[in-house]
């Protein structure tokens, strides 16, 4: 009841949600109905604690959308909040990490709008699976980088150095011959 | 195995033929007449002769339908695909699919993003410590500003200079300062009026970051002068 109550309350989350239920077997949890959110927790928890992660593309879209509603949760509703403060505790069993999503990461985006995460793909890369009986078990995974916007590290995507491209460097060129002559013109005017 | 599989049919077509003359076409369709002789008299005959050779028998009963024949040789899984969507990174050239980011630049972002979280998760939860600050990231060759840039934050060192590569300042989101001379002629100036230190919806809101803006875009074209052109 409380659940419909807030989620109403909110606005949609501007994030893709993945249209086809995925797979999240993982070693250590046995696979059930309630281990998929086990999985996502694990993954949110991670994500919180680390700003940028590199995980399986079909994982990293399943994970966005929670991650993103609780963030969203934070902003909208604050930390006083009784709902807002179950599913922190839910979703981050760390809980170190429940003082850093009110202390650091809500007040982050408390001007902006979402989404307040990024998704980039890598390329398919082969990565050795398991070893079994000393037989090299490989498999080729789709990777994602998932991250918290704001976050300290260097951009994923930036803008590439462009300063030797040749119009740059003819530019350069002329723009020292005249500071050259600048210099020159004004040790002539001191000499006079 | 096989060497005494055909010694016994030499044998068995010695006790057939070896007494005889060599049978004309015609006998060979009343052989049936001269078996219960022929296997009485030297213990192994035709019967067990067809009992040898039956491994022989293990033929195809049916043939083998040309689609299942073309499936198995020539399936989607037996086949290269061409790989259409390829493109190249505007910055190393690397090719990549385009679906992707390139992979070669995303590497060294990883190195250096790896190096900043290790001293980032350098904390101890158990004692109580825990991460209650945003971080700011302290090049070797680069000293703390004093503009309050730093104020309340965890200043997190690191030995290596600061790359070229990354921008210095942010514009909008996933937008950042062009830190080239090609658009030094006019588009930078547009470029720069338009910054705003927290890109947000709520700027009207706040006029005291306005007033920040405004002197730091004098600041950011010093800099920017400074470090690209001379």
């Amino acid at each position: 009841m409380t659940v419909q109550r807030v989620l109403s309350s909110l606005p949609r989350i501007p994030v893709t949600i993945g249209h086809v239920p995925q797979k999240l077997k993982t070693g250590g949890i046995e696979p059930s109905r309630r281990s998929r959110l086990e999985v996502l927790r694990k993954i949110v928890n991670r994500t919180v604690r680390e700003e940028r992660v590199e995980l399986q593309w079909n994982r990293a879209v399943e994970a966005r959308p929670y991650l993103e509603r609780l963030i969203q949760l934070g902003v909208e509703r604050g930390p006083l909040d009784d709902y807002t403060n179950e599913m922190m505790e839910w979703w981050l069993p760390e809980k170190d990490l429940i003082d850093k999503m009110n202390e650091v990461i809500v007040p982050r985006f408390a001007e902006r709008e979402g989404p307040f995460t990024s998704i980039y793909r890598l390329p398919k890369k082969r990565l050795q699976q398991f070893i079994q009986n000393k037989r090299e078990v490989w498999k080729r995974y789709d990777i994602a980088v998932l991250e918290i916007d704001g976050n300290p590290f260097p951009p994923v995507i930036y803008d590439c150095d462009k300063s030797n491209t040749l119009v740059n460097v003819l530019l350069r060129d002329a723009l020292t011959n005249q500071l050259q002559r600048l210099k020159l013109d004004s040790e002539e005017k001191k000499v006079k | 195995m096989r060497s005494l599989f055909w010694t016994r049919v030499q044998s068995s077509l010695d006790a057939l033929l070896g007494r005889r003359p060599p049978p004309s076409l015609g006998f060979a369709f009343d052989v049936g007449t001269t078996l219960p002789q022929s296997s009485s008299s030297s213990g192994y005959g035709i019967r067990e002769m067809i009992n040898d050779m039956r491994i022989v028998f293990g033929v195809p009963k049916y043939r083998t339908s040309k689609p299942k024949k073309v499936t198995r040789k020539f399936s989607y899984t037996r086949l290269l695909q061409p790989v259409e969507n390829l493109v190249s990174c505007p910055s190393c050239s690397n090719i990549h699919p385009s679906d992707t980011i390139c992979e070669k630049c995303y590497e060294k972002v990883r190195l250096l993003t790896n190096d900043i979280k290790r001293k980032m998760m350098d904390y101890n939860p158990y004692v109580g410590e825990k991460q209650d600050k945003e971080i700011y990231v302290k090049f070797g060759n680069e000293t703390l500003p004093e503009d309050g840039v730093v104020d309340g934050k965890r200043v997190v060192e690191l030995e290596q200079d600061r790359p070229s590569w990354i921008p210095l300042y942010q514009l909008a989101r996933r937008r950042y300062v062009c830190m080239d001379m090609g658009l030094m002629a006019g588009r930078v100036t547009c470029r720069l009026l338009s910054w705003s230190p927290v890109p947000g919806r709520r700027q009207e809101e706040a006029p005291a970051r306005v007033s920040v803006k405004k002197n730091s875009r004098a600041k950011i074209l010093e800099s920017f002068i400074q470090i690209k052109i001379f």
